[in-house]
């Protein structure tokens, strides 16, 4: 009868006894890493590297910043559609048989518009054929013309494509 | 004494005897160890991260040299796409000798800050009138000495900013085809967009202009991209 009685009861303080062991042997094995670690933070040498590495970490940090604004102030620039001197070339040569009497341009929209003056109205559709041809142009936007005795005015809207695309 | 309890007494007693054994030794024993794993386990880990910390950084030591050295060659190849930083008489002198170049002949120029681009500033603008004559363009350059330094101030406010971003607007007057060339002139150029133009025929330009300055007068905004010389 008093082994039934001392067994159980053994076993709740062995239990006790066991995970209290297990716990302060796992803070003592901590304990003697840490002593470890402790050495390798405080170390003088390990300190001054440390130091030494994150200044050149900082100083390349900052140097890929400004390799970024770079970057993005370039793509900003190359981002807006241009009307170059070649496209411009190219215009001027396709109405070579009118007279170009303005011009506008604004990157930020990409429009581009056209003023001609030509004496020939048959001329008008092949002129606007020959501005479809530009490849810098996404679109042309052509609704007619005005002018009497001779002389036509025209006034045609071209898209230029962004030099991103 | 015992003994006279009931078998029922004597299970009672022994589950509350059991009952305050296993408290006695979850309060006593087993919670302060825990909480002193606990608090160890805290430290251990701090130190732990610590050291990975370090032992990354101080692995970088070399490499991150090695790694600045290429980005500062990547910087000053980029660049090179930029125009350098520059006074307002110097920006003058640039874009006047392009549209002279050109064979255009300037009418006026006006330098601003950018209000697109990177950076946006506040507005600062200063107008240098050519008045058609081209040998005075240099001389009302100097006249912007009090103009320019407002500007690099305003520009310069902004310590963390590399590129800065100027206006210029010129008016020219001349040919088609030298419009043309201004515009290839300007494309050979490093940081210069041609923003937005406007070429118009003589009939305008000769009212306003009053000089044989060409067939067209045009009318042309530029934007200026300037990296810090610094970086």
């Amino acid at each position: 009868m008093r082994r039934k009685v001392i067994i159980p009861l053994g076993s709740v303080i062995l239990a006790v006894v066991i995970i209290s062991s297990v716990l302060a042997g796992m803070a003592l094995y901590k304990k003697a890493q840490i002593k470890d670690l402790e050495a390798f933070v405080s170390d003088p040498s390990n300190i001054a590297e440390y130091q030494q590495a994150k200044t050149n970490c900082s100083a390349r940090d900052s140097k890929a910043a400004i390799y970024s604004q770079l970057q993005k102030a370039q793509k900003n620039k190359s981002s807006f559609p241009q009307a170059t001197a070649s496209l411009m070339d190219e215009v001027s040569s396709s109405l070579s048989s009118a007279t170009v009497t303005g011009c506008t341009f604004d990157a930020s929209t990409g429009t581009m518009v056209i003023n001609i003056e030509t004496s020939a109205v048959d001329d008008i559709p092949s002129l606007i054929s020959g501005l479809r041809q530009i490849s810098s142009f996404s679109a042309i936007d052509y609704t007619g013309y005005t002018g009497e005795s001779g002389s036509y005015n025209v006034t045609i809207t071209c898209m230029v494509k962004s030099s991103a695309y | 004494m015992f003994s006279k309890l009931t078998r029922r007494e004597k299970v009672l007693i022994y589950i509350m005897a059991s009952f305050i054994v296993v408290a006695v030794g979850l309060i006593f024993v087993i919670k302060p160890l825990a909480s002193w794993n606990s608090s160890v386990d805290g430290k251990y880990q701090k130190l732990k991260a610590q050291k990975i910390e370090m032992e990354a950084v101080i692995s970088q030591k070399t490499s991150s040299l090695e790694q600045m050295d290429k980005i500062q060659q990547n910087i000053q190849k980029t660049k090179k796409k930029f125009l350098k930083t520059m006074e307002n008489e110097k920006t003058d002198e640039l874009i006047t000798g392009i549209v002279q170049e050109s064979g255009l002949t300037p009418q006026s120029l006006e330098i601003g800050v950018s209000d697109t681009g990177t950076n946006a500033f506040s507005q600062s603008s200063q107008t240098v009138d050519s008045s058609g004559d081209t040998g005075s363009s240099s001389g009302t350059s100097s006249d912007n000495a009090a103009g320019s330094s407002e500007k690099t101030d305003t520009a310069s406010a902004d310590s963390g900013s590399v590129v800065t971003v100027d206006k210029v607007t010129v008016t020219a007057g001349g040919s088609f085809a030298q419009f043309i060339k201004l515009l290839s002139l300007a494309d050979e150029e490093p940081g210069i967009r041609v923003s937005s133009f406007s070429v118009e025929g003589a009939s305008v330009s000769d009212e306003v202009v009053g000089t044989t300055s060409g067939d067209f007068t045009v009318q042309i905004v530029f934007e200026l991209y300037h990296a810090d010389d610094s970086i």
